[in-house]
């Protein structure tokens, strides 16, 4: 699409106009060339695997439910004066949209373990029926928890750290949040501050782990995890670099300057002085940046270092 | 600095086009040299700096703008609660809204076409030359609901109808995430930031060349004016209507980063209206006033300085380009 034909749908679409042929055929090409280029991981298609069709489904998804369905194209064109920025909006909201999906695959892979683990173990009963059933320790209180969101998210951060599963290059799919011993004791610290529904169960994880947030519980820090799942084989060489790859491309330029202070021990504030920015958003970019790395497998200290070292190029 | 996005950087000669961003982002530079594929088609276009034209009619309380910052490629979307000729209240509306928390207001896809999120925390400040077009108007209900909003959150009162639920507490990611969206919405804000601080314009300079460690008497030679003069300009002393040409304070506030504003103009009438003293009273022997050994007050008329303001007000907005 040329500049000129972006100002004209812009103009006609600000008017009320529908979005022209031209400029969903843009949307499709950026769409499709950020999958091709920028590495994205397999687990982020609908079907597992990046083929001609997973794009053509991952797009026209992404039309039908957010361009279109939720008047983001309308949005972006407002924001977006030029043609690059609406082209790199677009593909922010393309990346968002395919990470909304996964993570609403993952709540219900977590939903079913958690209903399974409810049903199959006799330290677990259960009152009532349908969506009103409460669940409550065999032993433990019968009374059902009344407290809102403050009192329910802070009841789940009572109950201390959780080793938190991530996503693994390898893997090519989703990985559990929580392993089996680690969501049991979650479930066994809730139930004992009153009996709850199941709906109540996840919306305790959902604010203790941050579930629109894979790694959010965790503290990134490059030299706390194992030895490499990723060794010296071809393939998985290949993999790490597409993770890494996968991992460059969807980290903003402020937090791969991040990784890079962390990497160097840069305290908070000295990363703010540096960036030019609040230590809040610092902390901020932190958390995304660990959600990027849990996201693409990047957290394995075999792909970390490609990215450090991809970042470090003609530097030092 | 945004990043480009992956079309741009796989365009065959993205090394070159791009390569001012290249200079100093080490995210792109080294996505660019791991990239698989080159888009071979790729017409490059550069983002504007700023509007392409002003707008044909002012905003005002209620209307839905976009709005423009030097520095930043994208737009803000943004309520107006308040409006006058030099500046306006707004409250940004944002796409995003998964950071919601007590302290913002939900706007119904019905206003602007989807759900955006009104941070009434943010409201800020911004120059009237940065609107860029108007976009939609709100209801006046909800014009209501986000000035009730706005002044609960500097009343300390709570919002009647929040967007989200409450921070829970400190790890709570949303207050991070509001600290980052608090950042990127400064560079909205900081045109008008820039020149307050004062009600005259030597002093809102001053503090501006002083940010920019720019010694004084380098940089009165460098906009053409006598170091001792400006100084006095400076400090609030000095009326610069008699003692500085328009064209140095044009020069001044464009080397200072400032925005071409009708604040930086009601800032130099405020200068001129203050200090301005009559002419006859200029005309008035020195040496009787030695030898006396009595520095008369300076008759002002008001008249005449409110007269010689305008006068300087004008030129300087010609020579500004407003």
């Amino acid at each position: 699409m040329r500049s000129d034909r972006y100002l004209e749908a812009r103009e006609a679409m600000l008017a009320g106009a529908d979005p022209p042929d031209e400029l969903i055929a843009e949307c499709r090409r950026v769409a499709g060339l950020m999958i091709r280029t920028a590495g994205l991981p397999a687990h982020y298609s609908p079907l597992g695997v990046w083929s001609e069709e997973a794009t053509e489904e991952a797009f026209a998804d992404f039309t039908a439910e957010r361009l279109i369905g939720r008047g983001q194209l309308l949005a972006m064109l407002q924001r977006a004066p030029a043609l690059p920025v609406f082209r790199r909006m677009l593909e922010t909201a393309f990346r968002q949209h395919l990470i909304d999906r996964l993570e609403r695959s993952q709540s219900a892979n977590l939903y079913g373990r958690i209903a399974q683990l409810l049903q199959e173990h006799d330290s677990y009963a259960a009152t009532g029926s349908g969506s009103g059933r409460l669940w409550q320790l065999a032993t433990g209180p019968a009374d059902p928890f009344t407290g809102d969101d403050r009192a329910l998210g802070s009841l789940a951060f009572s109950l201390g750290e959780f080793t938190v599963v991530r996503y693994q290059p390898d893997a090519r799919k989703l990985s559990p949040l929580l392993d089996g011993d680690e969501l049991t004791r979650f479930l066994d610290g809730l139930l004992a501050g009153g009996a709850m529904t199941l709906a109540t169960v996840m919306r305790a994880l959902k604010l203790r782990f941050s579930l629109d947030d894979p790694s959010a519980a965790g503290e990134l820090d490059p030299e706390a995890h194992a030895a490499s799942g990723l060794g010296a084989d071809p393939q998985q060489i290949l993999l790490r670099r597409e993770a890494a790859t996968a991992a460059l491309a969807e980290l903003s330029d402020r937090q791969a300057e991040v990784l890079i202070g962390i990497e160097r021990k840069e305290t908070t504030r000295e990363l703010a002085l540096r960036l030019h920015c609040s230590t809040g958003t610092i902390s901020h970019e932190r958390a995304q940046l660990a959600q990027v790395l849990a996201r693409t497998g990047a957290e394995d200290p075999g792909v970390l270092k490609e990215i450090l070292d991809a970042l470090f190029i003609g530097e030092e | 600095m945004s990043c480009p996005a992956a079309i741009e950087l796989a365009a065959p000669d993205a090394e070159q086009t791009l390569s001012e961003h290249l200079q100093d982002c080490r995210r792109c530079r080294a996505l660019l040299a791991r990239l698989r594929h080159h888009e071979d088609t790729l017409e490059h276009s550069t983002a504007p700096a700023g509007p392409q034209a002003p707008p044909t009619r002012p905003p005002g309380p209620g209307g839905v703008w976009s709005f423009w910052a030097p520095g930043s490629e994208e737009y803000l979307v943004a309520a107006v609660l308040d409006a006058d000729e030099v500046e306006l209240l707004v409250v940004p509306l944002l796409a995003d809204t998964r950071w919601a928390s007590e302290n913002d207001i939900e706007l119904p896809a019905q206003t602007l076409g989807y759900p955006a999120l009104a941070p009434v925390w943010a409201g800020d400040h911004v120059l009237a030359e940065q609107s860029v077009e108007p976009l939609s108007v709100l209801s006046e209900l909800e014009l209501e609901q986000l000035s009730d909003g706005y002044d609960a959150i500097y009343a300390g009162a709570a919002i009647a109808e929040p967007a989200g639920p409450a921070v829970i507490g400190p790890a709570d990611p949303r207050i991070a995430a509001h600290a980052a969206i608090a950042d990127q919405l400064r560079a909205y804000s900081a045109p008008w930031s820039a020149l307050q601080g004062a009600e005259e314009l030597g002093p809102v300079l001053k503090a501006r060349r002083e940010d920019a460690a720019l010694p004084i008497d380098a940089w009165a030679q460098q906009i053409d004016v006598e170091p001792e003069t400006w100084r006095r300009f400076e400090s609030a002393q000095l009326d610069p209507y008699t003692a500085i040409p328009v064209r140095a304070i044009a020069a001044a506030t464009r080397e200072l980063g400032l925005l071409a504003s009708q604040r930086i103009i009601s800032l130099a009438h405020a200068s001129v209206k203050a200090h301005h003293a009559d002419q006859a009273t200029h005309a008035a022997p020195a040496r009787a006033r030695r030898r006396r050994g009595v520095a008369p007050r300076a008759r002002q008329d008001p008249d005449v300085a409110r007269e010689a303001a305008d006068r300087y007000a004008a030129a300087l907005a010609e020579e500004l380009g407003l």
